[in-house]
């Protein structure tokens, strides 16, 4: 297979065709689909009445049956005498009341949606007329804006014109002007027909925020809640994953992306830091379900919140322990379909690559290592100086950089959105469509994902509303054949090593071995291929029905099937020996297999919800009861086939069964769960919530399987306070707290990092042994059996202030946390002698204590420029707050020692303490005794305890990988056209041990890297660095490799501008942009050059990527 | 549609039925240890368990990298090196690699041991009920016998433990090595002298003597040593294989008479990465086990004088009139190496097996004993020879050893060591009383004997340390081939050096116990030095 690098402009254009005729198709099906289904639907906002002499009341109740408004009237102060001549043919609701109300003295408001008060006209007095209009910044009219007379309850809707007209009882009098999303202004009467224009929000104390199993307007919130826009925060981002697009957004919420690989890019997000030695992956909800987060598109998205503490997460009980991200989709709304199409085109960058020495270096620097360790130089000077000579045979004397000589890719990247939405009286659609294409700075590692989703909401009846959600996602990566540790970590990391005496190709095309492994950029371009094909299909269905006034019932079916399925191909790939004519077979590296695996899995989640809500006076309630009932069941097989006569077909029967296996398994998880939620609000100045919700996890052994989990929480509205009238400092104050439980049933095996679904049975594996020539089955005891396992539960304490000053331009959100865990899940290490595995103990007890500060600033300067400025800041503080007398260190393979221990942080580092550079054989015999074959040049390690040698007992604390001061600056502006959009992120401080980056190698089968020509050697004693050696004495847990991996980085930035709309063809395009994007293009860090802050531990994997776009969206 | 929508209802019905039997879940492809222990292939599967742990080649040859017979140059995958050259911390992954294997071993015989009882006897009869405990309890006490020649005294661990049974102290040397005679000697009428086909490959009575006379004769106790390898001999089953010194390695003869007790392989399901770590790049190897000088020096000439003493020896072409165990052993330079059919030849210039060469020898020197007749492909995994860990030889040179030591010097002692120096296709001259008339000088050749005979099986570890011989063997420099063919190298005309070693030895006589081990066992105590 061949992919050409770049597409060319013909290709692109081709592809921009293919999509507007797809688009075409959607469109023609989506109205004939309408048309036909939806045409004898009655207008919700406009009615046809003809009555005489009837009584108001009647006729109320009459419009209330024709449309979906709702009127609220006290019948005293109704008359009954007052009767009403109306006629009225297919005309707005709104306009019909204000003939009917202004005839008899009447007034009305509107409350939110189609609630509307009515009450008597400036008390019965009113006397002067106004008249006026209500429109947005932009010019469109406003409809359903509400007019107040300041100081009274007075007041009317703007029509569907945005037009009102009301009588104010004096020329003094002031109205106050609303409208959800705009900032609400208060304008003097005039009795000139008066122009409102509305400014949109600044403020996102407006805001209405999802929250678990519902809505809450902003500033009702009493837990700690942050939330997102769709297209303002994510969408921009020139990203393949919504993980990577959520970094640097949110206080309080890490984003770390470990790769930059197409497919494998997705960011790990952790909310108030690590809460568990198991998973800590937050609950992500996608319109209520449970989703993968990577797996919607970015462009889908409405809005995201992050329920950080547990009175706001505690609703999801025991999922909910590393914190919830609940994900709206966008919806269609009612009006002429909308299309907006966008895309862009990009090419990626490795942010950061290891500079390596040159052939003649290395030679050198590898006699070094030797010398230093008893053995000779390999390489004579003869060779050495044969690369004096630029003329040489280059067969015989390379000179390679392996990690530039792999980037064989294109790295070309393109996404194309596409969405359609609008809807009748009774159904609104939105259906959208997005492609996205990543081709890898490595040939053949790709990934192409498309998305497809469409969302619907059907009116059944008044009382009775039906949605439909379903959405695809079709995932395709590909990588070139590995040799069993990975595509990239087999590119990467063999580049990374491979010296630069290794022949790529020889004069005359025959390709060089490599280490003996095989030749990386063979395999990329000869190698097979393997195919990594996910695709998801979800549907959420719903139904909501209002049983009584304030009383709905929702019930909430939701199914998604993953269906992965991977074809890897390996090849066998022949390397000829050169020297020898003609070429003879050196080694024939790999074989001609094929492996073929399947693996599905369903996710089923019915609910059901009942939800009511009751204002008596002062006081409003809301009570949300709820039940759960979830499964999940995967499934997989495998097949293989080994030594295949070609590989010209890659399909199992294809061959004869010639080294043929094959492999499967099956899990299950339940888990049923009931759940209630109580919200009280005094005035909405004393706002008070409570949750409880009890778990049932089949992950338990039966007797322990329940847990209850309760939430408490409160608010105070000090801004709504008597005394806080005739302030001006704060335009809203508001103090919360909260209390809460929250509970966890996931736990990771110890040692695969996988989720095991039965952690408290201990069960016998089976397997197999040969005896006489045949296999015979096996069984183990798999682990020690724990029948008392039980929850892991997480108790969090938050304290929180969410104030808007600067006359709403300025919106600042803090918060203080406490969250301790305990009973944590985990394999508790136990001795080796004892045989088995270590079971699952509820073992440890941790603490997380952090605070979090959010500050957006929302200005303007002039009419042109906008700007806003958001920043958000948090720490953690992560602690062992008890480890049952079990703490411990441990090295892991590469040398790092981690440690567990009570009031430390969990994996923090230990090591030797890093006292200087040996450089005298007396000074190594006056120190104490260090471990290895100690010579000058080697590290000196402080003999802490003075006890005359060095060992374990010497470690020291050395640091934290736990980000701690973790930032973003999100800056937008706009200017007439123009808009900037650009996100700076970073973390203030954590360690990290780099020696996987920055140790030499210890044998010449590795590279040096250029800053080791300045190793320590006799004629250098000065040097920072220890010799070169083939011994492990200085590539050991010390502080000499801890390092700052603080960073700053200009994460993404975008430029853009919108066409004006005068010079659109009119009756085409509504909205035209166009815009540059980059991402990662700078950073700041005082690490190495090549190592990359965000993936600091080993450079064998796929670079972070920096990437440049050019984009557009098209509204039609 | 006024009243209530009856679809709705369904689906709170649905939810609330039967949560208890929904949340019940059982694994679906292992079986919960409530269930088991009620049929024989119960308890045969678990007997069979306990042998799984006996295919660990990958660990077994890295163990001669340990000794003077091998160097490793790459400290992947359990930092061999640094065990070899004395530089080792307690926290090598060596050390730890083999106490947690041979604990695992002992694990899975404990729960045969402690739960086939419970196999009612209706399922399982009396006498293959105690074939499979004698079975078990060989495995426990063959890694134990390991187990004590690594660390000196370990826990001795005799069920399975509970939590509160963790912290096990160690036991002494002796009690253990007490244990496993009393074992061996208790098991031994239960065991077959052999197996039908489908079972070859079971522990027999000849395996549980033959480990009998081995761990005799590594604790001095040397009068019952030769009684159990006589009776291992008195057997009559069991001989030296005369169908080639190779051919019983390289996995052509698996069921050779020579062979007591092996653990096995099979094509192409069951493999090992042997062929990887041993063989050298045009065997698709990384040669990480490679032999050195002082392996080859050992190898006797054909008039069966050392080479410091033969006149028929040639130091530049050190291949020539050597024992033919050597050219079967080692591939030597100066001689045509073949191995299954591809032509290993260090001296060529350009060749991908030469000095300097990626993933080639580094002390240009490679092992041809072992070296799998079938390796599927070149990657990881894919050996299929038997891994040999009690034989015939060992049982005749034990018998020798111990003989010699008590001082009983007979015409006994000169046959069985002639039996192993004179296997058909070795053919070195016969040891007579002439040559070698006192304890001494046997002493020498019976240690020579088994240096040669054994490379790179786990007995020379033992060997170096019940001898004492650590101090002119594993110190100083390790050299490798000599380089007389390669002029780039600042090494030419010279043997290359690899590396030198040191040994301390009131330390390196006994392995570290595993750091990770102390800090989680707190009656756990170290050796001396670590």
């Amino acid at each position: 297979m061949k992919f050409s690098k770049h597409p060319s402009r013909v290709e692109v254009f081709y592809w921009f065709l293919k999509k507007l005729t797809i688009m075409k198709l959607t469109i023609a099906l989506i109205l004939v689909f309408n048309l036909n289904s939806f045409a004898k639907t009655y207008s919700q906002t406009k009615i046809t009445l003809d009555v005489h002499g009837a009584e108001l009341k009647k006729v109320l109740g009459m419009i209330e049956k024709q449309s979906d408004y709702h009127f609220l009237f006290s019948d005293r102060r109704l008359p009954a005498d007052k009767k009403v001549d109306i006629s009225a043919n297919n005309e707005e609701v709104l306009k019909v009341l204000n003939r009917i109300l202004t005839d008899i003295g009447f007034a009305y408001y509107q409350l939110n949606n189609r609630l509307i008060v009515i009450t008597q006209a400036g008390g019965g007095e009113a006397t002067i007329p106004i008249t006026g209009r209500v429109i947005s910044d932009k010019g469109v009219p406003l409809a359903g804006a509400s007019i107040r007379i300041k100081g009274t309850s007075i007041g009317i809707a703007t029509d569907s014109t945005g037009t009102f007209s009301l009588n104010v009882d004096n020329s003094d009098a002031v109205l106050i002007i609303s409208y959800l999303g705009y900032q609400s202004l208060e304008v003097p009467v005039s009795r000139q027909p008066m122009t409102i224009t509305l400014q949109t929000s600044l403020s996102s104390m407006d805001d209405v925020v999802v929250v678990g199993y519902g809505q809450q307007k902003k500033i009702d919130l009493t837990g700690s809640v942050a939330s997102l826009s769709g297209d303002k925060d994510l969408a921009w981002k020139p990203v393949g994953q919504v993980s990577e697009a959520l970094q640097g957004t949110v206080s309080g919420v890490t984003v770390t992306q470990g790769s930059g690989q197409p497919g494998a890019d997705q960011g790990t997000i952790r909310i108030r830091g690590i809460g568990t030695f198991n998973d800590n992956d937050p609950l992500v909800l996608v319109d209520g379900v449970q989703y993968n987060i990577n797996d919607v598109d970015a462009n889908d998205i409405a809005s995201v919140s992050v329920l950080k503490d547990a009175a706001a997460s505690a609703i999801y009980g025991i999922r909910a322990a590393n914190g919830v991200i609940l994900i709206t989709t966008k919806r269609g709304s009612t009006g002429k379909a909308k299309i907006s199409y966008s895309d862009y085109f990009g090419w990626q960058k490795p942010t950061r690559l290891s500079d390596y020495v040159g052939a003649q270096e290395y030679m050198k620097l590898s006699n070094e290592l030797y010398e230093n360790s008893g053995s000779a130089a390999i390489f004579s000077d003869s060779v050495i100086n044969q690369y004096n000579n630029p003329g040489r045979n280059k067969d015989l004397y390379p000179d390679n950089d392996w990690i530039r000589l792999i980037l064989l890719g294109s790295g070309f990247q393109q996404q194309h959105s596409l969405s359609l939405s609008g809807g009748a009286e009774n159904i609104k659609y939105r259906f959208s469509t997005n492609y996205f294409d990543q081709k890898g700075l490595i040939e053949n590692m790709n990934f192409q994902r498309l998305t497809v989703r469409l969302n619907t909401d059907i009116n059944i009846t008044k009382k009775l509303t039906f949605s439909a959600d379903i959405s695809a996602r079709l995932a395709d990566q590909t990588q070139p054949q590995d040799n069993g540790t990975g595509s990239a970590f087999f590119q990467f990391g063999e580049a990374n090593i491979m010296n630069p005496t290794l022949v790529n190709k020889y004069s005359d095309g025959t390709w060089g071995i490599g280490r003996g492994d095989g030749n990386p950029i063979r395999v990329q371009q000869q190698g097979g291929i393997y195919d990594y094909k996910s695709n998801l299909f979800t549907g959420d269905f719903r139904a909501t029905y209002e049983i009584l006034k304030g009383l709905t019932l929702t019930g909430l079916a939701q199914v998604n099937y993953t269906s992965d399925y991977n074809s890897l191909n390996t090849v066998a790939l022949p390397y000829y020996n050169f020297f020898v004519t003609p070429h003879t077979l050196l080694n024939s590296i790999g074989q001609n297999t094929i492996t073929k695996e399947y693996g599905g899995a369903w996710f089923r989640d019915f609910q059901g919800l009942a939800e009511y809500h009751k204002e008596i006076g002062d006081h409003s309630f809301k009570l949300l009861g709820g039940l759960s009932s979830l499964s999940q069941r995967y499934d997989s097989l495998t097949g293989y086939r080994l030594n295949l006569t070609s590989t010209s077909l890659t399909q199992i029967n294809a061959y004869g069964a010639n080294g043929e296996t094959n492999t499967g398994t099956a899990n299950e998880y339940d888990l049923v769960s009931f759940f209630g939620r109580l919200n009280y609000a005094y005035k909405d100045k004393y706002l008070f919530e409570a949750n409880l919700r009890r778990d049932g996890s089949s992950r338990f052994f039966p007797g322990q399987q329940w847990g209850t989990f309760p939430s408490f929480s409160a608010g105070w509205r000090i801004s709504s306070e008597d005394f806080m009238l005739n302030q001006n400092l704060f335009q809203d104050l508001k103090v919360r707290g909260s209390w809460g439980e929250l509970g966890n049933d996931y736990t990771l095996n110890a040692i695969t990092n996988a989720l095991t679904n039965y952690p408290y049975q201990s069960t016998y594996v089976l397997g197999s042994y040969p005896f006489g020539g045949t296999l015979n089955p096996t069984s183990a005891l798999n682990a020690v059996p724990n029948n008392g396992l039980t929850w892991e539960t997480t108790k969090m304490t938050d304290v929180g202030v969410d104030m808007t000053v600067l006359q709403k331009h300025l919106d600042v959100t803090f918060d203080y946390y406490i969250k301790n865990t305990d009973n944590i899940l985990y394999q508790l290490p136990i001795p080796q002698s004892v045989g088995l595995n270590a079971s699952y103990q509820n073992a440890f007890s941790m603490q997380n204590r952090g605070w979090e500060l959010s500050a957006n600033y929302h200005g303007n300067a002039g009419h042109d420029f906008r700007y806003n400025v958001g920043f958000n800041l948090s720490d953690v503080l992560n602690k062992i707050t008890n480890m049952k007398g079990a703490d411990y260190e441990s090295t892991n393979s590469n040398g790092i020692t981690q440690g567990w221990e009570t009031g430390m942080p969990i994996g923090a580092y230990y090591g030797y303490q890093v006292q200087g550079i040996f450089k005298t054989a007396a000074d190594v015999t006056a120190h104490a005794t260090q471990p290895g074959n100690v010579g000058p040049g080697d590290l000196i390690y402080k003999d802490q305890n003075k006890d005359g040698t060095v060992d374990n007992k010497d470690w020291v604390y050395l640091g934290s990988n736990i980000p701690r001061y973790t930032y973003g600056v999100n800056l937008g502006a706009s200017f007439k056209g123009f808009d900037l959009s650009a996100l700076l992120q970073g973390v203030g401080k954590v360690d990290v041990n780099d020696m996987i980056m920055r140790g030499g190698p210890t044998s010449r089968d590795n590279n040096f890297k250029n800053f080791m020509a300045g190793a320590w050697t006799a004629a250098n004693p000065n040097a920072t660095y220890p010799r070169l050696s083939t011994g492990k004495q200085n590539y050991t847990s010390s502080s000499f490799w801890i390092q700052s991996a603080a960073y700053l980085r200009l994460k993404s930035v975008q430029i853009g501008y919108t066409v004006p709309a005068a010079w659109l063809p009119k009756g085409s395009f509504t909205r035209v942009r166009f815009y540059v994007s980059g991402q990662n293009l700078f950073t700041i860090s005082k690490l190495e050059k090549d190592i990359d802050p965000e993936a600091v531990n080993d450079n064998r994997y796929y670079p972070q990527v920096k990437t440049y776009t050019f984009g557009a969206n098209v509204d039609f | 549609m006024k009243r209530l929508p009856n679809y709705i209802f369904p689906i709170f019905i649905i939810l609330t039925v039967s949560c208890k039997k929904q949340l019940d879940k059982q694994p679906l492809d292992q079986v919960a240890s409530t269930t088991y222990w009620q049929t024989q292939a119960d308890a045969l599967q678990a007997v069979n368990q306990c042998y799984g742990y006996l295919t660990d080649i990958d660990d077994d040859c890295f163990l001669s990298c340990a000794t003077d017979d091998s160097y490793a140059w790459s400290g992947w995958p359990v930092d061999v090196p640094a065990v070899g050259n004395g530089s080792a911390t307690s926290q090598q992954g060596m050390f730890q690699e083999h106490w947690q294997h041979s604990y695992q071993a002992i694990a899975a015989a404990n729960n045969v041991l402690d739960n086939i009882g419970n196999v009612p006897s209706s399922a399982l009869a009396d006498t293959l009920r105690s074939r499979y405990r004698a079975e078990a309890r060989f495995i426990r006490a063959y890694y134990y016998q390991q187990l004590i020649g690594y660390y000196g005294a370990v826990p001795l661990i005799e069920h399975i433990q509970t939590p509160a049974q963790f912290d096990v102290p160690r036991t002494s040397v002796d009690t253990v090595a007490a244990f496993v005679v009393s074992e061996l000697t208790a098991i031994e009428d239960s065991l077959p002298l052999s197996y039908d086909a489908a079972d070859q490959g079971r522990v027999t009575r000849g395996a549980a003597l033959a480990l009998l006379a081995r761990i005799r004769l590594y604790q001095g106790d040397y009068t019952d040593a030769a009684a159990a390898a006589q009776a291992v001999m008195n057997l009559g089953i069991y001989s030296i294989d005369q169908g080639g010194f190779d051919n019983l390695f390289s996995g052509k003869n698996p069921n050779s008479p020579e062979v007591i007790f092996a653990g096995q392989y099979l094509q192409p399901t069951y493999a090992s990465g042997l062929a990887t770590w041993m063989g050298g790049p045009t065997l698709g190897g990384w040669s990480e086990v490679t032999p050195t000088q002082k392996l080859v020096d050992d190898y006797e000439c054909t008039d069966g004088q050392p080479i410091t003493t033969s006149p028929l020896y040639h130091p530049n072409h050190p291949a020539e009139n050597r024992d033919p165990r050597l050219l079967m052993t080692v591939m030597m330079p100066d001689t045509i190496n073949v191995v299954n059919g591809d032509t290993i030849n260090i001296e060529a210039p350009h060749s991908i097996d030469g000095l300097g060469q990626n993933n080639a020898s580094f002390t240009g020197y490679y092992y041809k004993k072992y070296f799998p007749n079938v390796v599927n492909g070149q990657y990881y995994n894919n050996s299929f020879n038997n891994e040999i860990l009690i034989r015939y030889a060992e049982v005749l040179l034990t018998y020798a050893e111990a003989k010699i030591e008590l001082g009983q010097i007979d015409q006994s002692v000169y046959d069985a060591i002639n039996q192993v120096r004179q296997r058909t296709g070795v053919g070195q001259p016969a040891a007579t009383a002439v040559l070698y008339p006192d304890q001494a000088s046997l002493r020498t050749l019976v240690r020579r004997e088994r240096h040669v005979e054994f490379a790179i099986e786990p007995q020379r570890l033992f060997d170096i340390r019940r001898w004492k011989i650590a101090d002119s063997v594993m110190t100083g420099p390790v050299y490798g081939v000599l380089n007389n063919f390669n002029p780039s190298r600042s090494d030419y005309g010279q043997h290359i050096q690899v590396e030198v070693r040191t040994f301390n030895p009131g330390r390196d006589y006994l392995w570290a116990i595993p750091q990770n081990e102390l800090l989680l066992n707190k009656n756990l105590t170290q050796n001396p030095g670590w």
